[in-house]
């Protein structure tokens, strides 16, 4: 019985210093945790948006677009959603459409950005993007709120 | 005291080779946040008072991303020595004390506090309280405003460490020690500082208030605290973020209604511990332990529901209770961990 039960306990801490030593493996960069929460939580909106932002990030276009309509889809279902969490997303999609060429695309993700004074810099800022790529701005500089509506 | 000293030391070696991996890691999430704002304090010489202060001045000590995780793991492995201190102090038998300090320094629930450089502020909030608590367990003269500097100092490093107040009446209760200040002052003094806390984050702090409401507030939360009780015996699916949201009403519900009669029956419990053996004092003792570093984040309706890196403190409860089950079948059935009654006394 006591044999049995030191075997049991054994086997458990084998277990858990694994799993201790795949956090560690985890934990290196921003693309392995966000990978992770996806695979653990594959409808979590914030883990959605920001495994998008992270493959952004690295260049990978096409699978951050995917990530950024899959999380701002999950968005849109839930009851308890901050509205910048959302104006996050929507900045993460114009971004990502308009690095990919698609700017009529990106374009209509704007409206709902407009007439809203206090927004986060990152929604600011991809507009600029947006409206610099359409031909209206001339530079990223201008990445206040007066001056992105004016270029 | 030499073979403590050794076993301690065999800990920390094996802890420090299983977090080794740490070193190579770079900044994640938030970390890109306050790393850069870091820097450029660093050369402005501004140095900022926040909330956390502390945790904001324990990061001037660092400089490279290899640094940040190396302070991380040591406060890891001063954490394990201070839960070895307190077992050790609270009578809690020799094997029990080994085991559970092990799986506090090895169980992955307790990882992301270490491996995420954010979690800066539960890792220092839990030294301060885990000081706190073995300070006041020692017979020193004049210890109680000792304690209570420590205590100040850990909510410095985060607000959450008011808990030490809830926390230091539980340890006085379990050792049935008499300490000058009535133990019900300590629970009035403990509920009117979270009150207050609780006050000034729903009013003063922008960004901390919770976007639901109290009731999904609460039930999420007693749901959450249930899956991380299941993450310490299986702990297979740990992550940065959790889904909790999708949880069907019927299950919050019901995690609600359980963790209200445990709560209950612990209580119940707590005014019956005279007659308890020393096993059973340690596991409720230790269930209590991981009630009241939580209670906070279930009352207060906080911007985020808790996670892994939040579990850091109530590991030490958890660890507790942990190890006297896996200790419990290696003793004689005579033992006196095992049949402890009044007259063996605390």
């Amino acid at each position: 019985m006591r044999i049995g039960w030191a075997f049991l306990v054994s086997l458990w801490l084998v277990f858990l210093i694994g799993q201790t030593l795949a956090q560690g493996v985890v934990w290196q960069s921003d693309m392995t945790v966000w990978e992770n929460a996806v695979q653990q939580a594959p409808r979590k909106p914030r883990a959605l948006i920001n495994y998008a932002v992270t493959l952004e990030a690295a260049g990978r276009l096409s699978d951050a677009l995917s990530y950024y309509q899959r999380g701002y889809r999950e968005m849109e279902q839930r009851v308890f959603t901050r509205d910048d969490a959302r104006m996050f997303a929507r900045a993460g999609l114009i971004r990502t459409l308009t690095k990919l060429g698609r700017l009529d695309e990106a374009a209509t993700w704007v409206p709902a950005l407009s007439g809203r004074a206090q927004l986060p810099q990152v929604v600011w800022d991809s507009y600029a993007l947006l409206r610099t790529a359409q031909g209206r701005c001339t530079s990223l500089v201008s990445r206040t709120a007066k001056q992105v509506w004016r270029c | 005291m030499l073979k403590v000293l050794t076993v301690l030391l065999l800990l920390l070696v094996s802890t420090t080779l299983l977090y080794s991996r740490a070193l190579s890691a770079g900044p994640v999430y938030s970390d890109w946040l306050f790393v850069p704002t870091i820097e450029s304090a660093r050369a402005s010489g501004n140095i900022s008072f926040s909330p956390r202060g502390l945790t904001g001045l324990s990061y001037w000590l660092d400089t490279t991303a290899q640094e940040f995780h190396r302070t991380n793991v040591l406060l890891h492995l001063l954490n394990g020595s201070l839960v070895l201190w307190l077992f050790l102090q609270l009578g809690v038998p020799r094997a029990v004390t080994y085991v559970g300090t092990l799986l506090f320094l090895v169980h992955p629930l307790a990882s992301q506090a270490v491996f995420y450089i954010s979690a800066r502020s539960d890792l220092l909030a839990t030294t301060g309280i885990l000081l706190a608590a073995n300070v006041f367990l020692t017979r020193w003269r004049g210890r109680l405003l000792l304690v209570l500097l420590i205590c100040c100092a850990a909510i410095w490093a985060k607000e959450s460490a008011i808990v030490g107040v809830g926390l230091m009446w539980l340890l006085a209760s379990l050792r049935l020690e008499r300490v000058s200040m009535p133990r019900w002052l300590w629970l009035v003094i403990g509920g009117g500082i979270v009150g207050c806390v609780g006050f000034v984050v729903q009013h003063f702090l922008p960004g901390m208030q919770s976007p639901y409401g109290w009731w999904s507030y609460l039930s999420l939360q007693a749901t959450a605290l249930w899956y991380y009780t299941g993450a310490v015996i299986l702990p297979r699916t740990l992550s940065i973020d959790h889904d909790f949201e999708t949880t069907a009403l019927w299950l919050r519900v019901l995690a609600l209604g359980s963790l209200f009669w445990i709560t209950a029956f612990l209580v119940c419990l707590w005014w019956m511990r005279e007659y308890l053996s020393l096993a059973t004092r340690c596991i409720f003792g230790g269930l209590l332990f991981v009630l009241i570093a939580l209670a906070p984040r279930m009352v207060l309706p906080l911007a985020e529901l808790t996670s892994e890196r939040h579990l850091y403190l109530p590991m030490v409860g958890y660890a507790l209770v942990a190890a006297t089950v896996l200790v419990l079948p290696f003793l004689p059935t005579t033992s006196e961990f095992r049949v402890h009654g009044l007259s063996q006394g605390a």
